[in-house]
């Protein structure tokens, strides 16, 4: 924990730049890696939204199911629900600015915090990346908000040459880093 | 140099390259809804926090500095900033706020999480709601300029976070995300930029412009028109022995209204843009823009029957949409309109109230069309 606050500070300096909106400081790979307490990759299978009562009135969450395909860290079922803050039920719409919102039958990789959160994921949004295959039947990854994913380096602050079209990253790939990253930090 | 300048320099030129050659530069994104037209009170609960370096001296009033940016480009909708609102914080009551907080309506933040903005809507496309909470967590400023940092930690400037993130309430999306490529602070990624720019002002006007332009025509003071039409009363009733007619407009409500025609008429709007805008005003309380620059040299006015058209349709909507209760004026609405009309043609083409007044009063007594004041 000690390493990642000046790893912001350096990288908010270089980078000279926040993630908003809802304004979050993107995690970088590592951060994701290592303050999820579960990362699996699933498909959506069913959401709904529920009034919810909080302190101070009352608000809208979505809850999203999903068949697991594969677990990364920790453990899960074989199916797992999530909540996310925000839905529309009937004509009501609460959106919360920047929350991942699901489609039945997406595929995604999801790197699930502990606790009790807005979004139940590490970094807001950042915690979940869409997979896709492509037309050769590969697996690829984007991130949340459709960008290609070359490389675990791109997590994270926006990079200098985040807008170039890049072929996204495998699946397979981004897996090996996760479990590679666990090991690293299981062997300290 | 320092290594982060040199850092940071060599970002800009890449950033340019890439900015160069990108076939995307068609500007701002919207979420497809936006607010009724009128004006979106904001409810300020962030307190003091001393004197920033930017010389503000609270965080309200920092925050109402970004709302004022915002109103200083949009027309049919405006932030009232409401700074120490006591107001019950609350999400889903249809109120907006905007606070401090160690939580988001009981959620946590997340550790990465600035601020988190609610926005509720009806049907998808009426915004009715905008919360926008602040992370006690994190160490909050207000400053110009370059990202900083103080006490070992990153100092959030307040002003630039809350202007983008009253962008997303307003209805604006981030352009870099849609597959665009321009300079914004709607953007996703927050930095040294500090201001609006060009796309985020036509963004926020694509949703809340009227499409109108700053008038250059100086109307005269309020007071003036309307002593004015008191005169004319005196004159109808004592001069011309006229007995009382019912209306529903009020003498100032007559001088008001007749004068936003005016000035629209003069801006080159034609008689339905200009009665359009005006009942607008009337809705909304939200001045428009007038439809264009008034040409140099004597300054155009509207043909008698489409001001008198105008009078009608402001008698109608005082007595059906503002249940605005009958009065009684020796001044008829056909009066009202011709007279005060020509009062504005005399005063915009160089007569003083005085003058006007006089010359005004000389054509209702039978001396004919008087000449301006001004060549």
């Amino acid at each position: 924990m000690r390493r990642l606050i000046p790893l912001s500070l350096i990288c908010t300096l270089l980078f000279a730049g926040i993630a908003s909106s809802t304004t979050v400081i993107p995690p970088s790979f590592d951060a994701l890696v290592t303050g999820a307490n579960t990362i699996f990759v699933g498909e959506v299978i069913g959401h709904n939204a529920i009034w919810i009562s909080t302190p101070r009135g009352r608000a809208i969450k979505t809850q999203v199911t999903f068949r697991v395909e594969d677990v990364w860290k920790g453990t899960s079922g074989a199916v797992t629900r999530l909540e996310f803050l925000g839905g529309t039920i009937g004509e009501t719409t609460m959106e919360v600015v920047g929350m991942p919102t699901f489609r039945v039958g997406q595929r995604t990789v999801l790197f699930v915090a502990a606790g009790r959160h807005a979004s139940p994921l590490v970094g807001f949004m950042h915690g979940r990346m869409r997979v896709e295959r492509d037309f050769a039947g590969v697996d690829r990854v984007r991130t949340d908000d459709g960008r290609s994913l070359g490389a675990v380096t791109e997590i994270g602050p926006l990079r200098a040459d985040y807008m170039r079209s890049i072929t996204p990253m495998r699946l397979s790939e981004l897996a090996s880093a996760v479990k590679s990253r666990i090991s690293l930090a299981g062997a300290r | 140099m320092t290594r982060t300048q040199r850092y940071a320099l060599s970002l800009i030129a890449v950033l340019a390259v890439v900015a160069a050659s990108s076939q995307t530069t068609r500007g701002f994104s919207t979420l497809g809804s936006k607010w009724a037209n009128g004006s979106i009170a904001m409810n300020l609960q962030l307190g003091g926090g001393g004197t920033f370096l930017d010389g503000n001296t609270s965080f309200d009033g920092a925050l109402t500095q970004a709302l004022n940016t915002w109103n200083g480009h949009i027309d049919l909708a405006k932030f009232a900033a409401v700074p120490g609102s006591t107001r019950p914080k609350g999400d889903g009551d249809l109120i907006n706020h905007i606070f401090f907080d160690s939580n988001f309506y009981g959620e946590s933040f997340g550790a990465d999480t600035l601020a988190i903005t609610t926005r509720w809507t009806i049907g998808d496309t009426q915004r009715v709601e905008a919360d926008i909470v602040f992370n006690n967590a994190f160490q909050w400023g207000s400053y110009r300029g370059n990202v900083r940092t103080a006490n070992g930690r990153d100092l959030w400037d307040i002003v630039r976070v809350a202007m983008h993130e009253l962008g997303h309430a307003l209805g604006l999306d981030h352009p870099d995300l849609n597959g665009q490529s321009v300079n914004a602070l709607m953007n996703s990624v927050l930095g040294n930029l500090d201001s609006l720019t060009a796309d985020d002002i036509a963004g926020a006007r694509s949703l809340y412009g009227a499409g109108g332009v700053t008038s250059n025509i100086t109307f005269p003071p309020r007071n003036e028109p309307n002593d004015f039409f008191q005169q004319l009363i005196a004159l109808y009733r004592d001069r011309l022995g006229a007995g009382s007619v019912a209306t529903f407009v009020d003498p100032e409500g007559a001088v008001v209204w007749l004068s936003e025609y005016a000035r629209y008429r003069v801006g080159l709007c034609d008689h339905s843009t200009a009665q359009a805008r005006v009942f607008s005003i009337i809705d909304s309380g939200v001045t428009i823009g007038v439809c264009a620059i008034t040409p140099a040299g004597p300054i155009p006015f509207p043909p008698r029957n489409e001001g008198l058209v105008f009078m009608l349709a402001l008698n109608d909507k005082y007595r059906d949409g503002l249940r605005a209760p009958a009065t009684s004026s020796p001044v008829d609405n056909e009066g009202a309109v011709v007279w005060v009309l020509e009062y504005f043609r005399y005063r915009l083409n160089g007569c003083t109230h005085g003058d006007a007044t006089t010359r005004v009063f000389q054509q209702i007594l039978g001396q004919g069309i008087q000449p301006v004041c001004r060549a």
